[in-house]
């Protein structure tokens, strides 16, 4: 009881900083429990903070005062916010967990254009505000199950893809979709490593990136996406490990055929384009049937087992019927 | 176990040795590790055994020099660290990142092959450790040093452990294959005579 006093204390603070922590109340109950759970062993971690302190620029303000909650991911503890911002892979900042919370000032956000190009009747550089405004922001609670066999769940703010690239009306030739992040290793550092052929490159099915489920994310936990988490825009693709979810994008080109992806072409016996979440096919060098939930405990991580297509069969089953999947890994 | 503490500062000598584990627990406990203490103390605890296992391979090398003729005393203390450090890291992997799941650590060492190099090397140095004291020195007189080579395979297994998880980031199997390399590579060269005469005989 005592911690859960401490915490509704932090939370109260985070209420005179950000009006959309308001819309989000309900989370912030579920963060709390979360959290305590995730404690364990008393208040090591008492300054964990469970909002997103950021607000939104001026244009936005409108769209992120009016999210719309969804019934996506309810039941579910979300991770503490300190969590999910300091617990990330963006190579683009370096190789360790916590190089992109560290290194990830110099990626300048605004303005932000989107190069829309291909198998498309509307192509052209569209302003990233614009899309926003045009749209309206959903949240969305979802598991995120990363290939290194760790997941958390997120509450995501952002738009239907599927809303967003009807309005570029991809023509019968669009079969996939493919993403690209920003290049430029003044402000990605992580870009003069030599490891990775950058930019980052990820693609979709027409179909997968068409599904409902499919998120462009624009924020987290009631505001907008911190640079680490791969703001100002973001795919979520929850049924698929986590490098699917492409970071910081600056174009989408409708294509005919499959396009080059970078953890692909980096490993292909270990890195599918498809990627779908699936304990039955283990990554070469490690079991994908279970993963471990974070934040672990001090000293016992929590770990559950992992479900196939991340636990969103109903959704997307279809889209592999008659497929191999472990083929198609 | 005279024999083991021979030397009045032997037990400071010990703590030195023991200080990254003491830092590790402690980090851990105060949550330095938050949220996934299990990945990081995984390659945490293996890069101290990798350099223990390396600072142990120098102790030949540097006997050479006066100034470390010290070392040799300490051989056997750095031998049985990098063991410590190797079972510490099997422990960190059973418990922080496996959560002892059984499922999930019988398909690891049933399938993946890192997994066997690493079980190689540390099933070596078992062997060596167990093999430490005096008594088993003088009872398996000229085998004990045969014995003992060993440690160069488990060196080599170490690196292969390194290579084969390597996602994109070489950094480290880079560094620790170059120093085995060059540790292995002293020794044969200074051996090259009597290794051509093994191979030709």
């Amino acid at each position: 009881m005592l911690i859960k006093h401490k915490k509704r204390s932090d939370c109260s603070e985070n209420d005179v900083t950000d009006q959309s922590v308001y819309l989000n109340r309900r989370q912030f109950m579920k963060v709390t429990g979360g959290t305590a759970l995730g404690l364990g062993l008393g208040n090591a971690f008492a300054a964990l903070q469970s909002g997103n302190p950021l607000v939104p620029p001026q244009p936005l303000e409108k769209a992120f005062n009016n999210i719309a909650e969804t019934s996506y991911g309810s039941g579910e503890t979300v991770a503490p916010y300190d969590v999910a911002t300091s617990y990330n892979n963006f190579y683009e900042f370096g190789y360790g967990k916590d190089d992109p919370a560290e290194k990830s000032g110099s990626l300048q956000t605004r303005p932000w254009t989107i190069t829309v190009e291909g198998e498309a009747e509307v192509t052209g550089v569209f302003e990233l505000d614009d899309i926003i405004k045009q749209a309206a922001l959903e949240e969305r609670i979802y598991r995120l199950r990363c290939v290194e066999a760790w997941s958390m769940v997120i509450p995501w703010v952002g738009i239907p893809l599927a809303d967003v690239l009807k309005k570029f009306k991809p023509t019968s030739k669009a079969k996939y979709v493919y993403f690209e992040t920003l290049l430029d290793p003044k402000q990605m550092p992580g870009q003069r490593g030599r490891s990775i052929d950058w930019p980052y490159r990820e693609g979709l099915r027409i179909d997968e990136a068409m599904n409902p489920l499919a998120l462009l994310s624009v924020g987290m936990y009631g505001s907008i996406l911190p640079n680490q988490n791969g703001a100002p825009v973001r795919l979520v693709v929850p049924w698929k490990y986590g490098f699917k979810s492409i970071k910081s994008i600056v174009k989408i080109r409708f294509v005919e055929t499959m396009p080059i992806t970078t953890w692909n072409t980096l490993a292909p016996n270990e890195y599918g384009f498809y990627a779908n979440v699936n304990p039955q096919v283990d990554h070469p060098r490690w079991s994908q049937k279970e993963e471990r939930r974070l934040p672990s405990g001090v000293l016992f991580p929590n770990v559950i087992e992992t479900a196939m297509f991340n636990g969103y069969e109903e959704e997307v089953a279809d889209l592999y019927a008659g497929m191999d999947l472990k083929k198609n890994y | 176990m005279r024999a083991f503490w021979d030397r009045k500062e032997k037990p400071f000598v010990l703590i030195v040795f023991l200080l990254p584990f003491l830092w590790m627990f402690g980090s851990l406990l105060l949550g330095q590790y938050f949220p996934d203490p299990g990945k990081l103390l995984m390659r945490l605890s293996g890069i101290w055994a990798c350099v223990f296992v390396a600072v142990a391979l120098s102790v030949t090398p540097l006997m050479s020099l006066q100034r470390f003729r010290v070392l040799s005393r300490y051989r056997r203390f750095l031998g049985l660290s990098a063991f410590f450090y190797s079972v510490l890291h099997l422990v960190i992997y059973l418990i922080l990142f496996a959560g002892l799941s059984w499922r999930w650590i019988r398909s690891d060492l049933v399938e993946k092959p890192y997994i066997y190099a690493g079980v190689l090397a540390l099933a070596i140095l078992f062997a060596l450790a167990a093999t430490s004291t005096k008594k088993m020195m003088k009872r398996l007189g000229r085998n004990w040093k045969r014995l003992h080579r060993l440690v160069y395979l488990a060196a080599i297994a170490i690196g292969a452990h390194l290579w084969w998880q390597v996602k994109s980031d070489t950094s480290l199997a880079i560094i620790f294959s170059l120093v085995f390399a060059a540790l292995l590579g002293y020794r044969i060269a200074v051996n090259r005579k009597r290794l051509r005469n093994m191979l030709s005989s």
